[in-house]
């Protein structure tokens, strides 16, 4: 889809049409084989389709999350020709004579009155919002870009956010949870007697720990758990093709432990989960203001650099996954290793609409 | 495609080109996954259970004796997968109530950050686009969004046939979509 679509319009129109069909509880049986084949016509309906798609989820999901976000859509002003109606009304009445001034008194009474019961029945949906509310309790910690921060949670854990990530935390008298949305954090896990488990949920794994200190670090495609202290049990979430492999009956490693000094990446689809050795120090060198890497893919190395960078970062140029980086990033020194980038790899930095892009240089210009 | 049995599978035509099951299934996750996921998302509201929904199709159709030709295997995929849907919401008529966390662990666990509330300034371009729509169609969509009624109410609650509603209801989110621009949807 794009700005330029002539037939933009009646697409989006078609494709809310369809939309609006599948909000029914029962649509019609033909109605999914036709709108495959509308879906099918031309690539921009099935664009249009998932943006209204999207736009809908999103308001659902400001309702649920943030309902005084929507109470400009609910507020309903009143009509400006009712108010005229009504001062015209009430001037147009005549207090001169006083006999006929109870009937009257009363007559604006009730005008009064109707209107209140218009304003609450107007009321209505906005207090329906506010069922949101009894959600459960839960934190959350976001740090921005280059930021960092130490979390003391409420049983003596401590854990420290990386920069651009954010965790959620759920503890409950089962268990104690924290999902890794985005980015990096290292964990110092107090032991409790009471064995309540503590698990990290990390979208693709899920890393559980008693008493012991651990780093886990995810981005789109990969989670990496690094153990510094103690043991950890790793265990993957059904992937697509691991649900398939066990529906077919053919086993795969869902499970590893690692112990200190050792590293588990899981990807979603791998077929297996490797438990490496590594260096945790370097690992956790983020928490002293500087990264370190030996022999790894250069696009993964600037997704770390860019969670720390005062300026955008991008490099998902799939040659740049070829290229192998072995050194340290300090974010102080920014330009500095940016030219060093290009001085010792076949890369270009450019900047575009304000963000740095690293490609792989055209082999003409060398 | 039988319109009097609400769930009507008729058994697949064999095919003797020795492809496993599990290859043909994948192949069709390749290709058809994102239709799929987005159909399923239209009809669940919520991204992660329209995914769990998919994965359970292929298992599904991975427990089919006879595996068919590809393009054959997609309006199977789709019905199984439209079935799977049509239980999952009679479910949740029943628990409506206990969905509210469901959506809250939702969204927590949503890979991306494209799933977000809307912001202030957007909400600011949907009060004005929503200025421009009849009165009529303005309270369609606060019922569906706001209130979250259901078609069917809103239909019963004003007195217009369920198409009606439809349509007023298709207005309105192709109307927001379109004032809001057309920024390329992250999937």
């Amino acid at each position: 889809m794009t700005r330029t679509d002539p037939d933009l319009k009646v697409r989006m129109e078609e494709a809310a049409a369809w939309w609006a069909r599948f909000q029914e509880c029962e649509p019609a049986a033909d109605d999914m084989a036709a709108w495959l084949a509308w879906m099918d016509q031309e690539p921009e309906n099935a664009a249009a389709f998932e943006s209204l798609n999207e736009l809908a989820l999103r308001i659902r999901q400001t309702r649920t999350e943030a309902p005084a976000v929507l109470q400009p859509l609910v507020e309903q002003r009143p009509s400006r020709g009712w108010l005229r109606n009504c001062v015209a009304f009430l001037s147009s009445m005549s207090f001169s004579n006083a006999a006929s001034l109870p009937t009257r008194y009363v007559l604006v009474t009730c005008l009064v009155a109707a209107a209140g019961v218009a304003l609450l029945f107007a009321g209505v949906p906005r207090l329906r919002l506010h069922y949101a509310s009894d959600r459960p309790a839960s934190g959350q910690y976001i740090t921005p870009t280059a930021g960092q921060r130490e979390v003391l949670l409420e049983d003596g854990s401590r854990l420290v956010l990386g920069g651009a990530s954010a965790i959620a935390t759920e503890f409950s008298a089962k268990r104690r949870m924290v999902r890794l949305l985005c980015g990096e954090a290292y964990f110092e896990v107090k032991h409790e007697v009471s064995g309540r488990p503590f698990e990290v949920d990390a979208g693709f794994a899920t890393v559980r720990a008693i008493g012991t200190a651990f780093d886990v670090r995810k981005d789109d495609r990969h989670v990496a758990v690094t153990v510094t202290e103690g043991r950890v049990k790793i265990e993957r979430k059904d992937g697509f093709l691991s649900g398939l492999a066990a529906a077919a009956g053919i086993a795969r490693p869902q499970i590893a432990e690692a112990g200190r000094a050792q590293q588990v990446v899981i990807e979603p689809d791998a077929t297996r989960l490797a438990v490496t050795t590594t260096d945790p120090v370097r690992v956790t060198s983020w928490r002293r203001g500087h990264l370190e890497f030996i022999d790894e893919p250069l696009d993964e190395v600037i997704r770390s650099v860019s969670r720390y960078s005062v300026k955008p970062l991008k490099g998902d140029d799939p040659a740049l996954r070829s290229i192998t980086y072995t050194g340290s990033f300090v974010p102080e020194h920014l330009d500095g290793w940016l030219e060093a980038l290009q001085n010792v790899f076949p890369v270009e930095v450019r900047r575009t609409d304000g963000v740095t892009v690293i490609q792989a240089r055209a082999p003409s210009t060398r | 495609m039988s319109e009097k049995s609400p769930h009507p599978i008729e058994p697949l035509p064999s095919v003797e080109n020795g492809t496993a099951p599990a290859d043909l299934i994948e192949q069709l996750f390749r290709k058809h996954n994102a239709l799929l996921v987005s159909f399923l998302k239209s009809r669940l509201r919520s991204e992660a259970e329209a995914h769990e929904v998919a994965q359970e199709a292929y298992v599904r159709m991975l427990q089919l004796e006879r595996p068919g030709v590809v393009s054959y295997h997609r309006a199977y995929l789709f019905k199984i997968a439209s079935n799977l849907a049509m239980d999952r919401l009679r479910q949740r008529t029943v628990q409506r109530h206990a969905r509210l966390h469901e959506f809250v662990v939702d969204w927590l666990a949503a890979p991306s950050t494209d799933r977000r509330v809307l912001a202030e300034e957007e909400v600011a371009t949907l009060q004005a686009a929503f200025a421009e729509l009849p009165a009529k169609t303005q309270g369609i969509f606060r019922r569906h969004f706001i209130a979250g009624e259901t078609l069917q109410e809103i239909a019963r609650a004003i007195g217009l046939t369920d198409r009606m509603v439809r349509y007023h209801l298709a207005h309105a989110l192709a109307h927001c979509r379109m004032r809001l621009g057309l920024e390329e949807p992250k999937t």
